[in-house]
């Protein structure tokens, strides 16, 4: 059964064909297989496929201007250029003569006058519908058709309805057996006919101004927000009619309808989506709490990767329409606190301040109302995501940030480490005791920030932690200048208590083993000048009136380290 | 926009035929050398010679009581009615069904063309005018003009459509059963079949609205919503071709009208063929259909953006223009252009059905009648004149009793609004309780003696009452 799909094409002239024009055919399916092929091999916007497509282009307005209208039948693997084999395939995918063939195509002809847009659009088609799948929205044939290329045409039969019976009128009932024949008293009673000539008046003819506004409705039409429109009719039925089987069907139709909002930059569309399934969330506590499980997952679905990844492709229209941002904001701080797995790395690949700022201010907010996903977002690889994100610990409120950034603070990267030291310390600088081991941390930076933070501010419990370090000999590096600096942090935040460690550590030094004696002396004596007591005074000036040289450079060394120090200062 | 009638007043069908008549006219009353006359055999050669676009000839000939040019059948307009009617009659009264023109009749001297007008005019006095004809033309002189013979055949073109539309209608039949059944055994279901078949319709209409409208009068009472269902969605394709929409909106809305009751598909039988009245529960399920129709959408394998497009519409097809209606809902919103299209159509539709519930429909004029008065409430009222006008007085398929005692079919209305004396086939008794299809005949057509029109119409009848499916006679 053959039908004709778009205009009939009236068989092309080829009244001069000779061998060069089979050739000429010929030659030019190779450049549609070639370019059929980079198709499938490469994006269309890549250059391969863009030249393999002008290729055609070019020869197929040769061959038309030698020749006329391109045309070529279509059959199983093979394609013809009057009633010639012009190309030769084997029945599959990868077939061009297949994949026509599969779908009905009988013939295809290229008219004079074709361009670049309408071979390009044939190609695309044909890639994209190179597979076909069993219950599909549409086939080659449907596309063409659709895409109305004003150069091409061809002809289709209807291959998927061949196998199926064809109903007829013998097997329609008008009516039922019983009431034929019965007569016409029923609308007598009622209304009038149009026919009644008191009825039909000439005022049935369209005035110019319904004339108008009907051009004006189908106008309105063509560019209605149908995403806005469908998600309305689906508010209503999730509202008031669905039922428990349906649910979790409509439910992912919307998340998909979200997602387009999302990368049609539709955000009010989004917005009001997601505030009324948050009202039916509520509702449904009372009289569907069948719907919550669902409409939690949806809000779950609708704040992973795979649904806000559409929003890369929108920030440079955010960065102009502030509106939109604010709308944006709104969306995602309806989202659920999952979301944050997905904003935050793709944070990373904003270019804007802004919109990274205002992105930081929603996980911020997201992270506040469960911290768990925001945590797992921190377990992630990447050094750099976990440095962005590490500032939102700052103002959460409850133990679990600073316990995050204690963690942190044995992330291996020192940059976050460093961090989280930071945060960690802005957020509570009792925490300190806790982040102590990173007195012997491998980096030096960290070693002298957590000691500058160890010796800003006198504290007891901070001091025993120093003390205890010293004195079980807990340092694992002996490196003199750590140990220095452990005993100026231990100066700033210690008090009497560490005198008797300090003076055993400066006048006895017999605790201390090889090398570092030295060091622990003169340590000590930094100490304890940075402790300003009297008692501490005493011992140093004892220091200094030693008998052991060493007791005395000690002290010596630590008088001008201090004065290097006090000068650094005023200068 | 719609009054395509408006927009083409001259179509080169017509231009060709007020030539032949003007040409015919003045050979009667004046010499060859009059330049009048010389003018208006130029301005027929012209008409010939531009005419002969793709072929070296046209064919002008005669089937079932209408004219058709190059296999193209002229477009029945109440303002060119005399002239066709005129033209119908002096071709019919010389036994003439055609001509074949050649083009190279722009090359024939002036004179040979006014010889051949004289010709036919003179044929009329003959006693076997065809064969006199046939026997003038003969020879070199008139080698541009043949004598057509076609047995009252339609062309293969216009046969071919037909047999096309007929086929594409129950296919679409097939599709729709298809996919409801697919939904309610809640197998996977694709839409490929159906974008096909609603390509295949708004293509037939391209061609000829009114096979299409006769196709719409197809009945199926025992699946009714299936029948229904294509014929919704044949009325609101030819009402979207008459407000302008474009090939893919058409293509939606074609979707639409085929899909639009899916919801039925999980009503029971039980339900759906009660001839008592439906309890409330029942009833609020056959309320729940067009909700249901949106669930089923939603669930075929079809890309998001088509399924967004084509959900509103679905779900708003019982809603009235004023929002009443059903389902319920509390949207403020007016219901979309395509809502308000399906509306009318289903409507239609369903007033025009025989149901259990009401076993004798309406007939088609009296259902327009009564959705009048609901224009502005129930209807848009804009759409619903254009339904009208599409329809005519009395609707492709309505059955008319005649005051010569004859029943006809309405075949054809004229493209001018509301003109109430359609094309209709005569139906004949076959002596079995049937009938069989008789001759078309016109009924604005008037006696020339008496200037009254020839047959009026008595009343409409319900095709039901004598079990006529009507598109299998328009067909």
């Amino acid at each position: 059964m053959t039908e004709i799909s778009m205009e009939k094409g009236l068989p092309t002239a080829y009244d001069d064909l000779t061998d060069e024009a089979f050739q000429s055919a010929r030659d030019l399916i190779a450049f549609f297989i070639i370019a059929m092929k980079n198709y499938a091999l490469y994006p269309e916007d890549n250059e391969v496929s863009q030249q393999s497509v002008e290729n055609v282009v070019t020869r197929l307005n040769e061959f038309i201007k030698k020749y006329g209208d391109f045309r070529f039948d279509v059959k199983k693997n093979r394609l013809l250029f009057l009633d010639r084999i012009v190309h030769q395939g084997v029945p599959n995918v990868g077939d061009m003569a297949f994949i026509l063939f599969r779908d009905g195509i009988q013939w295809f002809e290229f008219q004079k006058g074709i361009e670049l847009p309408e071979v390009a659009g044939f190609f695309r088609l044909l890639n994209q519908f190179r597979e076909t799948v069993e219950e599909s929205d549409g086939d080659l044939v449907t596309a063409l058709w659709e895409a109305q290329f004003p150069h091409l045409r061809y002809e289709a039969t209807d291959v998927f309805l061949d196998d199926e019976i064809l109903q007829d009128f013998s097997l329609l009932r008008v009516t039922d057996e019983d009431d034929r024949g019965r007569d016409q008293e029923v609308d007598q009673e009622t209304s009038q006919a149009i026919s009644d000539p008191d009825t039909y008046t000439a005022t049935w003819e369209l005035t110019p101004e319904e004339i108008n506004k009907l051009g004006q409705m189908v106008l309105e039409d063509e560019n209605l927000d149908n995403i806005g429109e469908t998600l309305d009719v689906i508010i209503v039925i999730l509202r008031e009619h669905i039922e428990e089987d349906d649910l979790e069907d409509v439910l992912k139709f919307v998340l998909a309808e979200f997602r387009d909002a999302l990368s049609r930059v539709e955000l009010q569309v989004g917005l009001n989506l997601l505030e009324q399934v948050h009202e039916i969330h509520k509702s449904c506590k009372t009289n569907r709490a069948w719907a919550i499980p669902m409409l939690d997952h949806f809000l779950k679905e609708a704040s992973g990767y795979q649904v806000l990844n559409v929003l890369q492709e929108v920030w440079p229209v955010l960065e102009i329409l502030g509106s939109h941002r604010l709308l944006l904001r709104q969306v995602l701080l309806l989202l659920s606190p999952e979301a944050v797995l997905a904003i935050g790395p793709m944070s990373l690949e904003v270019s804007s301040p802004r919109i990274q700022r205002e992105l930081m201010e929603v996980i911020g907010y997201l992270a506040g109302r469960d911290i768990a996903p925001f945590e797992r977002l921190l377990n992630h690889s990447d050094k750099n995501l976990i440095q962005r994100m590490m500032p939102v610990l700052k103002d959460l409120e409850g133990d679990r940030p600073s316990e995050l950034l204690i963690m942190l603070t044995r992330n291996s990267s020192e940059q976050v480490r460093k961090t989280a030291l930071d945060i960690l310390m802005a957020r509570d600088r009792q925490l300190l005791q806790e982040i102590f081991p990173l007195i012997d941390d491998d980096s030096d930076h960290i070693r002298r920030l957590i000691l500058q933070y160890i010796g800003e501010d006198r504290n007891e419990f901070i001091e025993d932690f120093v003390l205890d370090y010293f004195e079980q000999r807990k340092f694992q590096r002996h490196d003199n200048q750590h140990l220095l600096a452990c005993y100026r942090a231990l100066g700033g935040c210690g008090s009497a208590r560490s005198i008797a460690f300090l003076g055993r550590a400066l006048l006895n030094g017999g605790w201390i083993p090889g090398f570092s004696k030295s060091a622990h002396r003169q340590g000590a004596a930094i100490a304890l000048m940075a402790l300003e007591l009297d008692e501490a005074q005493n011992l140093l000036d004892k220091a200094s009136r030693s008998l052991f040289p060493g007791v005395r450079s000690a002290y010596r060394k630590a008088m001008e380290s201090s004065s290097k120090k006090k000068g650094a200062h005023i200068l | 926009m719609t009054t395509d009638s408006q927009e083409r007043p001259n179509q080169p069908e017509e231009t060709f035929l007020r030539a032949f008549y003007w040409l015919l006219q003045t050979v009667k009353i004046h010499q060859d050398n009059n330049k009048v006359l010389q003018d208006s055999a130029r301005e027929f050669i012209d008409s010939v010679v531009q005419s002969c676009v793709d072929d070296p000839h046209i064919t002008f000939e005669i089937f079932r009581g209408r004219f058709y040019l190059r296999e193209k059948k002229l477009v029945y307009r109440i303002v060119s009615f005399d002239l066709v009617h005129g033209m119908l009659q002096f071709f019919e009264s010389r036994g003439l069904q055609g001509l074949r023109l050649f083009i190279t009749m722009g090359d024939a001297p002036i004179e040979r063309v006014l010889a051949f007008a004289r010709i036919l005019n003179q044929a009329g006095r003959q006693e076997n005018s065809l064969a006199w004809i046939a026997h003038q033309l003969e020879g070199d002189a008139f080698s541009w003009v043949e004598v057509v013979h076609n047995q009252d055949e339609l062309p293969e073109e216009e046969l071919e459509l037909r047999k096309r539309a007929k086929r594409t209608y129950f296919y679409s039949l097939s599709a729709v059963k298809d996919v409801g059944q697919k939904i309610f055994s809640k197998r996977p279901v694709g839409i490929r079949k159906t974008k096909r078949l609603v390509q295949k319709l708004v293509d037939i209409l391209s061609e000829d609205e009114s096979l299409l409208l006769g196709m719409s009068t197809i009945r199926d009472f025992d699946d009714y919503t299936y029948t229904h269902s294509v014929n919704v969605a044949v009325l609101s394709l030819c009402l979207g071709k008459r407000i302008g929409l474009s090939r893919t909106a058409m293509e939606r809305l074609g979707i639409c009208g085929l899909f639009h009751d899916l919801g039925k598909t999980a009503i029971s039988r039980e339900i759906l063929f009660k001839p008592e009245q439906l309890t409330n529960r029942e009833f609020e399920e056959i309320e729940r259909h067009p909700v249901k129709s949106v669930i089923n959408i939603v669930k075929l394998n079809t890309d998001e953006d088509l399924k967004a497009k084509i959900i509103p519409p679905i779900f708003e097809h019982h809603l009235r223009y004023d929002l009443s209606g059903y389902p319920r809902h509390h949207r403020e919103k007016p219901q979309g252009l395509f809502g308000r299209i399906l509306t009318i159509a289903d409507i239609f539709d369903a007033m025009t059905s025989s149901r259990i519930y009401r076993p004798v429909p309406f007939s088609p004029d009296r259902a327009l009648g009564m959705m009048m008065e609901g224009a502005g409430k129930d209807f848009d009222p804009i759409l619903l004149k254009v339904f009208l006008n599409m329809l005519g007085v009395f609707p492709v398929g309505t059955l008319l009793e005649l005051d010569t005692g004859e029943i006809g079919l309405a075949m054809e209305t004229p493209e001018e609004a509301l003109q109430d004396r359609p094309m209709v086939l005569i139906l004949v008794s076959d002596g079995k309780g049937g009938f069989r299809k008789g001759k078309p005949v016109n009924l604005a057509e008037r006696d020339p003696r008496t200037g009254l029109f020839r047959r009026n119409i008595v009343k409409s009848l319900h095709p039901k009452s004598y079990g006529i499916q009507p598109a299998e006679f328009l067909l």
